[in-house]
């Protein structure tokens, strides 16, 4: 009993081995014909790419990089391989869907059911496969300018691809983990490393610190009832955020120009003339790390608080006034209000923005290199006294004469797990990624 | 109530004190504010190349650098915002399209592998541009996209790099428009296609307002990218262009001309300004929906 009802099913996925037998077998003639057609045609069209390679050495290229140097360009094998790699997988997964199909159909006769005919066929995969196909060209679009760059990466983080292995001329080749082992133990790398990152957490911590307690302060400060002309107020706060980023970094970058810059010209001759003995000097914001670095907080500070501010201000507005009637009625001071009702309800509302105020100022290129370009040059550093892990990756690829573009993509990754893992503790409470997993 | 308590607070002298001390602090955080603000302003009408000014208004004033900027043969303002505005232009588009597609399947379809797509957004959006900025650097190049095709290279990476963040947001937006609208335009007969058209996307219009100003701004915000890819400076954006004033490229590197920047910046800087300072309301209200953007 139980034999017989498996017939037709296990003949179908034997048959299904060979494309579109399957089909043939369920007498499913024009699926299978397609199914057939598709297969040979993919293969066909696929093949001398996967096996030969056009520029480079097709799928096993990525396992060679190139042989004969100064004809192989091994980043070509790198890529190549790649491609290669995704149009197996997806030939594998046309394959094993027709073969799943077969399968199903054969057991819908084993059942006695009647198989889908041509149309209802189109109906199902117009209806299931409706989502699919909308999102095909989004996600083909990302995987392109996004996945694939990032996979490339990683996998280029296990080269040595640097001035000594740049192809054409020469080859590189696979090192495994070396340049992670290198970037901890080998004195220059791990140097520059500690050095760098030491400065991006210093970096981080005060720049956002900076940024989301000065915009939790005037937004509340605006809110109180004693403010009056509160649209005034906000219209002006809002100004940092409305000019384009990368417009103020570089006027600040002239502002804080030692010899003409506006700070040392006006700013502090302001300051001596209203405060005579503090006879300030004038501050060598672009020559001194200590000032460079002051200077680029603050800044941040002033970029970055204007978001905060309007955040909070909408919180604010959500926040039940029954809260402080009640406060009040237990003769709670205003400072305890804040302390107890207001903090707590802000910092629990936009928790996930706050986390990426940090993640944004880790990678923040644009003004590290706006700013200074990462300078000033510390004497026997590889790496700029003000260069983020972001800019020094950017520098030691692009800039210096090394190319060290195996290591930069290792530092890289090193970069985007730490972003990674401060982000996802955080993301996976917030309710954007449930109500996501529910619907 | 409240009215009482304000007369109550405003009475004793420490209210007045405490009302008095947050006027101040306004007041300094808006002069912060405005300070640079006015200085790059001013400085733009100040024709003298010199910087060295120890007042914030000039002894002279005149529109000579944006006259400069708009007439001189050695000006390529107008090509630059030629270039961005087309990159704009196209990005806004095609990330419109290709977003409200996404971000409509994930809102009303279940599938399979839908759990999963949800966090490979989650870490892409997490991820920094930057990590991939050695692989488009070596893509582009390798592919001729740097040499040849350097703004479909850039606008490709733009649209592509949107999708995750944004379909979040346009996704949270579109949870809140009741299924049932879409359930009883398929009992009349409404395909998916008519569904999405004439139900679903007039009601996000908000939220696609929202999409179309960002999707239009991040070309002309970016520098990173853009820097790192055009080679030529006839393809150079507003961005890069800009940044060539006052890095000193332009002129062989000898001379900073401030002054033109700040003509140029303040020109492309005050729209996109208003744009924020009037639409505040609901670029806050496009921020919370996703709840997750920075």
């Amino acid at each position: 009993m139980k034999q017989k009802s498996t017939r037709h099913q296990t003949a179908a996925t034997l048959l299904a081995l060979i494309p579109g037998f399957g089909h043939f077998y369920n007498r499913q003639f024009w699926q299978g014909g397609a199914i057939l057609i598709i297969m040979a045609a993919y293969g066909f069209l696929t093949a001398e790419a996967v096996f030969q390679g056009v520029q480079g050495g097709g799928l096993a290229g990525l396992f060679t990089l190139g042989t004969v140097p100064g004809e192989d360009h091994s980043l070509f094998f790198l890529v190549e391989g790649l491609l290669s790699l995704v149009l197996v997988a997806v030939g594998i997964g046309i394959y094993l869907f027709s073969i799943f199909d077969a399968r199903k159909n054969g057991r819908l006769r084993d059942e006695g059911k009647p198989l889908y005919s041509l149309r209802e066929q189109y109906k199902s995969v117009m209806n299931r496969g409706f989502p699919y196909l909308i999102m095909a060209p989004g996600l083909l679009a990302m995987t392109l300018a996004v996945v694939f760059p990032i996979v490339t990466n990683i996998l280029l983080s296990m080269t040595n691809y640097n001035i000594n292995h740049m192809p054409p001329k020469k080859l590189f080749n696979w090192v495994g983990l070396q340049n992670y082992i290198d970037m901890f133990t080998m004195d220059s790398w791990k140097n520059a490393l500690l050095h760098t990152l030491s400065w991006t957490v210093i970096w981080t911590v005060c720049a956002t610190m900076l940024t989301i307690v000065l915009g939790i302060l005037v937004a509340v400060t605006v809110n109180q009832k004693e403010i009056r002309c509160k649209r005034f107020w906000r219209t002006i706060i809002i100004l940092p955020w409305a000019v384009p980023a990368f417009i103020s970094i570089l006027m600040f970058a002239v502002f804080f120009n030692d010899s003409f810059g506006a700070m040392n010209q006006q700013v502090i001759p302001f300051f001596n003339k209203l405060l005579p003995f503090l006879k300030l000097e004038a501050l060598p914001w672009k020559t001194q790390v200590g000032f460079t670095r002051l200077a680029l907080i603050l800044i941040q500070g002033w970029l970055g608080f204007p978001y905060i501010f309007v955040m909070v201000t909408g919180v604010l507005q959500s926040i039940p006034s029954e809260l402080y009637e009640a406060a009040q009625m237990d003769g709670a001071s205003r400072y305890q209000q804040f302390r107890r009702i207001t903090l707590p309800w802000i910092l629990s509302a936009t928790a996930p923005v706050l986390i990426t105020q940090f993640t944004f100022n880790f990678s923040n290129f644009n003004i590290i290199y706006l700013f200074n370009s990462g300078g000033p040059v510390i004497a026997g550093q590889l790496t700029g006294g003000t260069d983020l892990l972001v800019s020094w990756v950017y520098k030691i690829t692009t800039e210096s004469v090394t190319r060290e573009f195996g290591m930069g993509a290792a530092i890289t990754v090193f970069v985007s797990l730490i972003v990674m893992a401060i982000a996802l503790t955080q993301y996976i409470r917030t309710d954007a990624f449930k109500g996501g997993n529910e619907r | 109530m409240n009215e009482m308590r304000r007369s109550g607070a405003a009475r004793t002298r420490k209210g007045v004190l405490r009302t008095a001390g947050m006027y101040l602090f306004l007041i300094i955080v808006c002069i912060v504010i405005i300070y640079p603000i006015l200085w790059i302003v001013f400085a733009s009408f100040n024709p003298s190349q010199s910087m060295f000014s120890s007042t914030l208004i000039p002894k002279e004033m005149n529109l000579d650098n944006y006259i400069w900027l708009f007439t001189d043969p050695e000006s390529d303002y107008l090509l630059w915002l030629k270039n961005s505005m087309k990159i704009s232009l196209i990005v806004m588009v095609l990330q419109l399209i290709l977003v409200s597609f996404t971000a409509y399947a994930y809102s009303r379809f279940n599938f399979r592998g839908k759990k999963f797509g949800l966090l490979i957004f989650m870490v892409l959006q997490i991820l920094p541009l930057t990590s991939a900025m050695i692989a488009f650097y070596a893509l582009g190049i390798l592919l001729g996209l740097v040499q040849n095709h350097a703004h479909a290279y850039l606008i490709a990476i733009y649209v592509g790099s949107a999708i995750p963040a944004n379909t979040y947001l346009v996704k949270g937006y579109l949870d809140n428009i009741p299924k049932e609208l879409d359930e009883a335009a398929h009992l009349d007969g409404a395909g998916n296609f008519t569904t999405f058209f004439r139900i679903v996307m007039p009601l996000a219009k908000p939220i696609l307002a929202v999409q179309a100003l960002w999707a239009f701004m991040t070309p002309l915000q970016d520098f990173v990218i853009a820097k790192l890819i055009i080679r030529d400076p006839e393809l150079n954006t507003l961005a890069v262009g800009l940044q060539s004033f006052v890095s000193g490229s332009m002129t062989g590197g000898t001379q900073m001309q401030f002054t033109k920047f700040a003509a140029g910046s303040l020109l492309i800087a005050l729209p996109i300004a208003l744009l924020y300072v009037f639409l505040q309301k609901y670029l806050i209200s496009g921020l919370t929906a996703g709840g997750t953007k920075g």
